[in-house]
């Protein structure tokens, strides 16, 4: 793909990202959607829209750190790295075959969305998302703190603004989308792996 | 997917058991956290005739927790890729569709309280976190960056000696162990329940503006 049509590809995401959080507001859900829809608009297609529609409410509960609890990964790189690890496709067959085979999938997230997610907000958790954005970690299961947490959000432009203020979500599916495009590209082989991390 | 199932307790047990056996067996077979815990889950409630996704979907599904396995493509920093798997598993038998989502933004607290109920709050009960990193120093006392050749080695090796491996004692086996245990329980509820939980979960929220 010519790099004008990268750069279509990443903007689609996040105008995607912005949208299908109106649409859902959960961050692994909307995340994997504007992924999946970018590359879509482009004619790649990593899943069906049946398949996606099937894999979303497993998505669902995997947002805000875990069943929004905080302390696990941010949804967004939840959703994000799935869509890289679809598009790194090992599967089951390949893993019964030579169980060296995730390391593909592993690399295609560690070395892409997974190191650039961590260099920019300090780690992978929520927590560390909303520490290096506002400077504050919320409890979401308290009332209270989630609506700090909402109108944190708004006052940076969070959703209502976010051509000039990528929030997580957009951002994210937007890195996703060139880490896909790069490793349709190159992949990486069951031998490259082996070697890389002395598995012979 | 299959509503108000109800299943006898003693195929309960067997099925609940039967993923915690699975998960060491495939961990030694397929290797990784996140798609073993997974097709633990999934393999058991098959057996019980139970199918949450199509199987076009769910191989789709295997191969996207791949990269997920070990706080996230073996970063050991993101969240325990066992609990990924067992909870995403957990989240299809809740069923929040992207019509429901766009529908009522609140629905999603459902999928949220039963990952929660079902395996974030035993996760946090036995090991106090949710990341792959702080389980590994509670499990051995010391965590280990597997993308450092030795160390992931030095990993496999840690966790044989302290005899991980076992349907009681493996990360993989207690999740999904759980999540299956949480996946017959979501089934079991009927329509009318479901909606009550969601009042339930949503009512004391609607004072907060932004809380959504």
């Amino acid at each position: 793909m010519d790099g004008k049509k990268k750069e279509r590809c990443v903007n689609k995401a996040h105008e995607l990202g912005a949208e299908c959080v109106k649409t859902w507001w959960g961050c692994a859900q909307s995340t994997l959607c504007a992924t999946m829809g970018a590359l879509r608009s482009e004619g790649i297609e990593l899943v069906s829209p049946e398949v996606e529609d099937q894999i979303f409410p497993g998505l669902v509960g995997l947002s805000g750190g875990c069943g929004n609890m905080n302390t696990g990964s941010c949804g967004a790189i939840t959703g994000a790295s799935f869509a890289v690890s679809l598009a790194a496709n090992v599967s089951r067959a390949d893993q019964l075959k030579d169980k060296d085979h995730r390391w593909i999938a592993f690399d295609a997230v560690a070395e892409t969305i997974g190191k650039r997610f961590a260099e920019t907000y300090g780690g992978l958790r929520c927590r560390d998302v909303t520490w290096a954005r506002f400077g504050k970690q919320y409890d979401s299961w308290n009332p209270a703190a989630k609506d700090q947490f909402g109108q944190d959000e708004l006052a940076r432009g969070c959703v209502t603004n976010p051509k000039d203020y990528p929030c997580t979500i957009p951002r994210t599916a937007g890195w996703a989308v060139e880490a896909i495009l790069e490793l349709l590209e190159n992949p990486k082989t069951l031998d490259q792996v082996k070697r890389e991390h002395k598995l012979l | 997917m299959i509503r108000g199932y109800f299943m006898d307790p003693e195929r309960r047990r067997c099925c609940i058991q039967r993923a915690k056996e699975l998960g060491p067996a495939y961990e030694r077979s397929l290797v990784g956290c996140g798609h073993c815990s997974f097709a633990a889950v999934m393999d058991s409630l098959k057996l019980e005739g139970i199918r949450l996704i199509t199987e076009e979907a769910e191989e789709k599904a295997f191969s996207g927790l791949m990269g997920l396995t070990g706080g996230f493509g073996n970063m050991g920093i993101g969240s325990c890729g066992a609990l990924s798997g067992a909870a995403f598993a957990l989240s299809l038998a809740t069923g929040v569709t992207k019509e429901e989502n766009a529908r009522d933004k609140t629905s999603r607290w459902l999928a949220y309280r039963d990952v929660k109920k079902y395996i974030g709050d035993k996760f946090v009960e036995r090991w106090g976190a949710l990341t792959c990193r702080e389980i590994q120093i509670k499990n051995f006392g010391v965590a280990l960056n597997s993308r450092i050749p030795e160390r992931n080695k030095e990993l496999f090796k840690t966790a044989t000696e302290k005899g991980c491996g076992t349907p009681d004692r493996c990360t993989i086996a207690l999740a999904a162990g759980w999540a299956t245990e949480g996946v017959l329980e979501i089934l079991d509820r009927s329509p009318e329940e479901r909606e009550r939980i969601k009042t339930e979960l949503t009512s004391e929220r609607f004072a907060h503006k932004f809380w959504t």
